[in-house]
């Protein structure tokens, strides 16, 4: 009898990100490693924030001290804050023309497909390489709708300041969790999206942040608004060169979705198997308004995300659909968050994790129904993948129903690829390598086919499944 | 264990903090005595008494300090057994009757030998309107091919605080069935972790609850998948009334090296008036891939296509719902292999459903 093989499934193909250019002195300004009174009060001055995003960096601080590590999670023992470079500023200025960005970094996103991707499918993009923003350029078309996409260092100080004041984080308080402390602490670079009443934004903006400094920190800040009646579609990319030595990122995303508004943002996370991505997500959606997440997390080598939507007016509406993978030397631990707060609000939660070669996945949420949520409906659907057996992948998930006039379902299912699945499509004519690569691949499709092209084009570059021979 | 408060019920893999979900600190009293249970056993099974460190390496669902506090209280553990072949037809009851403003404690071991099977039937009760404090922890070690089911009923006094520690040990080919009722009672723990470590080792584990007034259930069941082909069921009915509260952790732990086991899990939860509290934590782990866990969960009221054909058949709506509910219990009562008990928790229940029509 002849000797079965396991189907191989390659690791993802990290050669189009791991490509890096060594950073001169002369070309940019590191701030000393660690983190310190002076370290954040040198980055306020550098950004010359108003007095009072300077206090609130210091009150930030002050959180971070006092807060303790979270000992559920992934262990993040190899992060240690005294070798973290927390700003790394180009020496150049944010541009709208891409031969202004000096060579090195405009090759770095001509590689990463960016400007192509602007001419091709974008509205709006935005380029962050390590601590500031590099690029930022906005359709004229658009903008003359009244959309408004720009960093936020520049709202900070136009007429958007007290808009910026007035939401920037409110959603994700300092006080959340330690890394959003740290983040309240030494943020710099993201972008600020307000698009106005009524208006709908007809193709994706998209920001990319790039980490290229070795031992470095990111902490760009997210803050998009959707006005009543608006609708957009907001896309964020992540990458990294890979270092033997740990580089952080704790960015922070606050979403306001209005009245009947709604909003996609979708993510393709791919740091480097060096980074420890503990990134902060949440999204708050008043009456008649649709929240949308479609998240990849696929690099980092420790990982804690799970987006979370306050669904705070009546009628609003989250769908959350997520695919992680996992493979040597990752632990990532991702899923979704979700709160109740209003009659008649719909949520639904579809994830699937893949483990191969050593690497753990976990699928965490939490689902909480408030009383004040009549009539809530929760469906929740996770699946995960063991590709071989040195892998581990867990599901925790937790409801809390606090209204009788709820509807909750979940369910979850952790196994290898099927053997029924494969004796079905092998009666339908296929060989038992075909099948078990269909069965695969399809486990990944139900995800990438939620992604705009550019991004499912990208999906596919990382995910490259070949199979080879049958699962023994 | 300082001022008497102890954390027990601990999730395996804990989670986020601020659902307050991962563990539960329990207020134990500094003096206890062992309390006085009756045992109806056929001549053929053994009972007598043995120490705790004879059940010490057989882990429960509460947790360390469990042990600890049972350990510490001195009292003797009840050994039940059965000699290897033995099937026992009879099933063994244990019967707590407590008295007013108890502090009881009591530890049994129930051993069945190889190719063995034993029913134990244990039933907590006491008069309705009582206060008191009862902590129970039964310990099980299934031989190989032998059977356990152990039935569970507690209809405790509406003050008291009620600790239930389950842990199970499987042999080869050994099956551990556990019956959880719980009609009453303040506050009650409720763990359970069964080490299914033979090959072709099971558990099936039936909870029923119905939970009512400001009553407190929380509970820690746990899976341990060791050998290979084991198998386990988890099936937790509730309703949940008035103002009551509940928190379920259901654990399936598929560990390295249980190659084709598999595990699965179903909480089925009806909620019956709009001030309850409702909590599920249903955790798969997975560290070997020739598995298989699922686990699923409903929480809410009736299906509405389910209450409109009822409807048109004539039923009120709450009617329906107290059919339902009382469906749900029932259920896990008919799988009580014994019909002497099984008609006296019927006829219990029919005397609190009288009650509260008239109230």
């Amino acid at each position: 009898m002849a000797k079965k093989e396991r189907a191989q499934v390659n690791d993802i193909d990290r050669s189009m990100y791991d490509f890096r250019y060594e950073e001169k002195d002369q070309d940019f300004y590191k701030i000393q490693e660690g983190l310190t009174r002076e370290i954040v009060e040198e980055i306020s001055d550098k950004k010359g924030d108003p007095q009072w995003m300077r206090d609130f960096r210091l009150k930030s601080l002050e959180i971070y001290n006092q807060k303790e590590v979270p000992q559920w999670g992934p262990s993040i023992d190899g992060l240690d804050m005294n070798n973290i470079v927390t700003y790394v500023k180009p020496k150049t200025k944010m541009t709208a023309d891409w031969e202004e960005v000096p060579d090195d970094i405009k090759n770095t996103f001509e590689k990463l497909g960016i400007p192509q991707a602007e001419r091709e499918s974008l509205a709006g993009v935005g380029a962050q390489y390590d601590s500031e923003l590099v690029y930022h350029n906005l359709q004229k078309d658009v903008a003359d709708k009244g959309v408004v996409y720009t960093d936020i260092e520049s709202a900070l100080h136009g007429p958007y300041a007290d808009m910026i004041k007035d939401h920037f984080m409110h959603l994700v308080p300092p006080t959340d969790h330690k890394f959003a402390a740290l983040h309240g602490a030494v943020w710099s670079g993201g972008s600020f999206v307000y698009v106005p009443k009524g208006v709908t934004v007809e193709i994706p903006l998209q920001s990319y942040f790039r980490l290229n400094a070795p031992g470095a920190g990111q902490f760009e800040h997210t803050l998009i608004i959707v006005d009543e009646g608006a609708n957009l579609h907001f896309i964020e990319g992540c990458s990294a060169p890979k270092y033997n030595i740990a580089n952080l990122h704790a960015g922070c995303v606050e979403l306001y979705v209005g009245k009947n508004a709604k909003l996609r943002y979708s993510t393709i996370e791919n740091w480097s198997k060096n980074m420890y991505n503990l990134n902060t997500k949440r999204a708050i959606v008043e009456e008649g308004g649709t929240m949308e997440w479609v998240s990849g997390s696929f690099g980092s080598h420790v990982s804690y995300l799970y987006p979370m939507t306050i669904l705070q007016g009546a009628n609003s509406h989250m769908n959350f659909t997520g695919v992680t993978f996992a493979g040597k030397g990752q632990n990532l631990d991702t899923g979704a968050k979700v709160v109740h707060n209003a009659p008649n609000t719909t949520s639904y939660i579809s994830t699937r994790s893949i483990s191969k070669d050593g690497g753990a996945s976990t699928y965490r949420s939490s689902v909480v129904i408030n009383n004040k949520a009549k009539n809530a409906k929760n469906s929740v659907s996770c699946q995960s993948l063991m590709l071989d057996d040195i892998s581990r992948s867990d599901t925790i998930p937790a409801m809390d129903v606090r209204t009788q006039q709820a509807d909750v379902g979940h369910e979850a299912k952790i196994g290898r690829i099927s053997d029924d699945a494969v004796f079905y499509l092998m009666s339908r004519g296929l060989s038992e390598e075909e099948a078990r690569a269909l069965i695969v691949s399809g486990f990944a499709d139900s995800v990438s086919k939620e992604l705009p092209l550019e991004y499912a084009v990208e999906m596919n570059n990382l995910i490259r499944l070949e199979m080879v021979g049958a699962i023994g | 264990m300082e001022d008497n408060r102890l954390l027990m019920n601990a999730l395996p893999a804990p989670t986020y903090n601020w659902l307050k979900m991962n563990d539960a600190y329990v207020q134990v009293p500094k003096d206890v005595t062992e309390g006085n249970p009756m045992v109806t056993r056929s001549k053929t099974v053994l009972a007598d008494v043995t120490d705790y460190d004879a059940i010490k390496d057989i882990a429960g669902g509460m947790g360390y300090n469990m042990d600890t506090f049972i350990q510490q209280s001195g009292v003797d553990v009840l050994k039940i057994s059965t000699g290897k072949n033995q099937k026992v037809i009879s099933p063994v009851h244990i019967d707590f009757d407590y008295q007013k403003d108890v502090n009881t404690v009591n530890a049994v071991y129930i051993e069945a030998a190889d190719n063995s099977d034993i029913t134990v039937v244990m039933d907590f009760t006491s008069q309705k309107d009582l206060c008191g404090f009862a902590a129970i922890q039964t310990k099980v070690r299934v031989g190989k091919n032998a059977k356990v089911i152990l039935v569970q009923i507690q209809r405790l006094g509406k003050g008291f605080t009620f600790l239930n520690d389950v842990a199970a040990k499987t042999d080869d080919n050994g099956r551990f069935e556990e019956i959880e009722l719980v009609l009453s009672g303040e506050k009650t723990y409720q763990g359970s972790r069964t080490d299914l470590v033979g090959k072709e080792s099971s558990l099936k584990t039936d909870v029923g609850y119905l939970i009512k007034g400001h009553d407190h259930l929380d509970m820690n069941h746990i899976a341990n998948h060791i050998g290979r082909k084991t198998v386990c069921d988890i099936d937790v009915d509730g309703v949940l009334r008035d103002e009551a509260f509940k928190l379920f952790r259901g654990t399936i732990d598929l560990r390295k090296g249980a190659k084709g086991a598999l595990g699965n899990e179903l909480e089925d939860v009806l909620l019956m008036d709009d001030t309850v509290i409702n909590q599920t934590i249903p955790v798969i782990l997975c560290d070997e891939d020739d598995v298989e866990g699922n686990h699923g969960a409903t929480i809410g009221r009736l299906d509405d296509s389910m209450l409109f054909y009822l409807e048109s058949r004539g039923m009120e709506r709450a009617d329906v719902y107290e059919m339902m509910a009382a469906a749900r219990i029932d259920a896990v009562i008919s799988k009580i292999p014994d019909e002497e008990t099984r008609n006296l928790i019927l006829e219990d229940l029919r005397g609190h459903k009288e009650e509260k029509f008239n109230d």
